[in-house]
């Protein structure tokens, strides 16, 4: 039998050591970073699917982020109109018996123009510097301050329509022969039409009348703004305007108490409109959390398949390590070993 | 047998002898050699009728020329798997930072954030900014691969003048080898030395050797096209110049057949002109097209319309378009080379004087034009055209069947699958390089087990030798006494 070529007999123990040393570092990495070294050379195409779940969830963490600060735009449009419900709550509440009171002028213009002054506040509430009931109009206060400048305009356009009417301006002395009637009828025709429609966006309101909508979880779009341009705020608007504007007006006591039993009216329809926009903006909060809820269900399931495709198993990594050095320590010792072993030692 | 006839034949075993401890001299030195095949004389009777001691060389025709088939696949293999690695480290680490569908989908997400507030301007920003980044790695990417498809065309050339040079020095061994041969030479270490060149030549293209008598050789690659025969033939690389986005590369010929590239009549099918040409017009040129793909899909997928009602204005491109774009591409057809021109629009980038308002209203193509603007009552909080674009890489378009990925598909499925391609053809690769490694390896210990060196075996011959060179020295001192003996009784 032929003899081995000294070369291939020492050679032998380090052909595998390149090998094994190379394959130590990789493990090694797998063992301090727990992920696969090179996860797309073990997973091939299906790499594609570990990417896609990445996105995913990428997706579904700016959803989260984004979806809280919806949440807290809802809740604020939510509060803001449950304490203008309640300020119109306790106006019709104060105002039934004051209506009938010696000096219901005062009380109830007072009131009416404090009404306004708080209900323009809570409408202009801003979170994070987004104002929540701007509609799409987000550079501006959504409502206009009737006491200020802003207001000069709708002041004029209430001055116009009165002319219209009676052939006078209210600050006319010839206002105190109007009779409670008249101002009824002023009050529920060309007033009203001063807070509808187009007058609306134009003398009392900066806000779009459509709200922002944006994606809440993948596909699914939602409010996620209100507006000012809801029936029960005009409603409102209305009857407080109407009071604070013409307390101070020559109309006869009468007649302003024709305005007040009016404005009482507006604000009980408005409370129902208010109910009903609250419940919208409830629908879309529960929206909201809905789909925080799917979108948590999603993650779970998503970070869960991403781990089976990329994590490295940490107890087969040090198992293989083990094999790895024992193997190279085996190879550093037959080397030394076979050096020693030739036949020119021994002659 | 005479007293003579006996020293004689002790003379001739000195010299036996002595031939054969050189012998066993020059296979120690070439024991570390791994061109160096074992020499070994013929046996003493044939050496006596030739005059001079024939030597020969362990060989294994079979077993060299498996190990040679061997080379010249793992070459091919071990270049494919080192181009495709290199393909793949432009698409960034183990998180693919700098894969277009990793980017797609961070744009993605960015807009839908700029979308929940339209009117921040920082939100806006981060949006044009991942929009930006996509634009700039896709651009870069496909520069680098056409700069990889130009530097192979580069290195076919150099290969192409190695063979030159490899044919040359086979050719001058090979005459010597004939020459030396028959006038009964030693001519094993010159073979080993051809041997070593035809070990070159091999790990360069696929080549299968043929041997002719007066230990001549004839060299063929491995599909059939002469390379060598008694003198070389000429290997040339016909460069097609700088290669352009989806042009196909130049050819290799060999003796004026081309055995690599367009058209080829003779393919080889290894050794690292087979690994480069593969990798040029293969997998590289496929990257390049997924890119251009992937390119010209973000554009579609921007692009925007007349917004008037019953508008018959062209759709235009929007965020995505391309230097010296005029018109929005075809649907459905790849556009060779425009990943490498692929940018985000001037237009709405502050950075180049744009207005980032646009992101939010639209007309980004055309901003001097209003009818392709959608914010059309100038809403601050407009947020109808972010989520439309937010929504925009997942809405199914028509792809180009020759890329490979289907023929309906949204730019993130697209380029998501175009990198799932990519990390295939790298394990495929990558086993296949492993493979042959391991034959090569195999062949090769065979092959070396047969015709190396082993010391323990010279050395064991070596004191067989001082054996018998004592046991004809003993003959002689005492053909020398017998002889004194009967002169002595002369006297």
């Amino acid at each position: 039998m032929q003899l081995l070529p000294t070369r291939l007999v020492n050679a032998g123990p380090i052909e595998g050591l390149a090998r094994m040393q190379a394959e130590l570092a990789l493990r090694q990495k797998e063992l301090s970073t727990g992920r696969k070294a090179d996860a797309g050379l073990e997973a091939g195409s299906e790499i594609r699917r570990n990417m896609a779940l990445k996105s995913s969830l990428n997706d579904i963490e700016g959803f989260q982020r984004q979806n809280g600060a919806v949440s807290a735009r809802l809740g604020g449009a939510q509060s803001a109109l449950a304490s203008i419900a309640g300020a119109a709550e306790n106006f019709l509440n104060d105002g039934i018996p004051a209506r009938d009171a010696q000096n219901a002028r005062f009380l109830m213009g007072q009131a009416a123009g404090n009404a306004l002054t708080d209900m323009n506040r809570l409408l202009n509430t801003k979170l994070g510097g987004f104002p929540v009931f701007g509609g799409q109009s987000l550079d501006t206060n959504p409502m206009k301050d009737f006491d200020s400048a802003e207001g000069a305009a709708a002041k004029s356009a209430i001055d116009a329509a009165f002319q219209c009417q009676f052939g006078f301006l209210p600050n006319d002395p010839q206002a105190a022969t109007l009779s409670s009637v008249d101002l009824k009828a002023f009050f529920d025709g060309p007033l009203s039409a001063v807070f509808d429609g187009a007058n609306w966006e134009t003398l009392w309101s900066n806000a779009s009348a459509s709200p922002m909508r944006s994606e809440i979880s993948p596909g699914v779009t939602a409010e996620t703004s209100s507006t000012t341009h809801l029936q029960g705020i005009k409603d409102l608007a209305k009857g407080y305007v109407a009071l604070a504007y013409f307390k101070d007006k020559p109309v006869s006591d009468a007649a302003y108490k024709g305005l007040i039993d009016a404005s009482l009216g507006s604000t009980s329809i408005a409370r129902s409109g208010l109910t009903a926009a609250q419940a919208d903006l409830g629908l879309a909060e529960e929206r909201v959390s809905k789909a925080n809820i799917r979108l948590s269900d999603m993650e779970t399931v998503f970070s869960r398949s991403l781990i089976d495709l990329e994590a490295a198993d940490p107890f087969d990594v040090s198992a293989r390590i083990n094999t790895l050095l024992t193997g190279i320590e085996a190879s550093y010792a037959m080397t030394a070993r076979l050096q020693r072993l030739s036949l020119v030692n021994f002659l | 047998m005479s007293l003579s006839g006996v020293l004689n034949s002790a003379r001739f075993a000195l010299d036996s002898a002595a031939a054969q401890t050189a012998l066993v001299s020059r296979n120690i030195a070439g024991a570390d050699d791994a061109s160096y095949s074992r020499k070994i004389v013929e046996s003493r009777t044939q050496s006596i009728e030739f005059g001079s001691p024939q030597i020969r060389r362990a060989e294994n025709p079979a077993l060299f020329a498996r190990a040679t088939e061997a080379r010249s696949e793992a070459a091919s293999a071990g270049v494919v798997k080192d181009g495709l690695t290199q393909i793949r480290s432009l698409f960034g680490g183990d998180g693919q930072e700098n894969a277009p569908s990793t980017l797609i989908s961070t744009m993605q997400t960015a807009l839908r954030t700029a979308a929940s507030d339209p009117s921040d301007r920082v939100l806006a920003s981060r949006a044009l900014d991942t929009a930006n980044t996509l634009a700039s790695s896709i651009r870069k990417n496909a520069a680098a691969l056409s700069g990889q498809r130009n530097d192979i065309e580069a290195r076919l050339a150099q290969e192409a003048e190695k063979l030159n040079t490899s044919l040359a020095s086979f050719e001058s061994l090979n005459s010597k080898i004939v020459g030396g041969t028959r006038l009964g030479q030693d001519t094993t270490d010159l073979r080993d030395q051809r041997d070593e060149v035809l070990r070159g030549i091999s790990n360069v293209i696929g080549v299968k050797a043929f041997s002719r008598a007066d230990n001549d050789m004839v060299l063929q690659t491995d599909s059939g096209v002469l390379m060598f025969e008694t003198r070389a033939r000429p290997i040339s690389f016909q460069s097609a110049g700088p290669l352009q986005a989806g042009q196909p590369g130049g050819r290799f010929l060999v003796d004026g057949v081309g055995v690599a590239g367009q058209n080829a009549v003779m393919p080889t099918g290894s050794g690292t002109v087979h690994g480069l040409i593969a990798l040029r017009d293969g997998a590289a040129a496929e990257a390049e097209a997924k890119l251009d793909e992937t390119a010209r899909l973000l554009i579609s997928a921007f692009r925007e319309k007349d917004q008037t009602i019953g508008g018959t204005k062209p759709d235009i491109a929007g965020l995505f378009t391309a230097n010296g774009l005029t018109s929005l591409p075809p649907d459905g057809v790849r556009v060779p080379g425009i990943a490498q021109r692929l940018t985000m629009a001037a237009s709405v980038d502050p950075a180049k004087g744009g207005n980032i308002d646009l992101l939010r209203d639209g007309g980004i193509g055309a901003p001097s034009d209003n009818d392709y603007r959608t914010n059309t009552a100038n809403l601050s909080g407009f947020s109808a055209q972010l989520n439309a674009m937010a929504q925009a890489t997942d809405k199914s378009m028509a792809v180009d069947a020759n890329a490979g990925i289907g023929t309906s598909r949204s730019v993130s499925e697209f380029s998501a699958r175009a990198f799932g391609a990519l990390e295939e053809q790298r394990r495929t690769a990558s086993e296949r390089a492993e493979f042959s490694s391991i034959v090569l390896e195999r062949s090769t210990k065979s092959l070396a087990s047969e015709t190396g060196v082993s010391l323990d075996a010279e050395m064991a011959r070596l004191l067989e030798l001082e054996r018998s060179y004592s046991a004809s020295a003993k003959i002689l001192s005492v053909v020398d006494s017998m002889y004194n003996a009967l002169f002595g009784a002369v006297q």
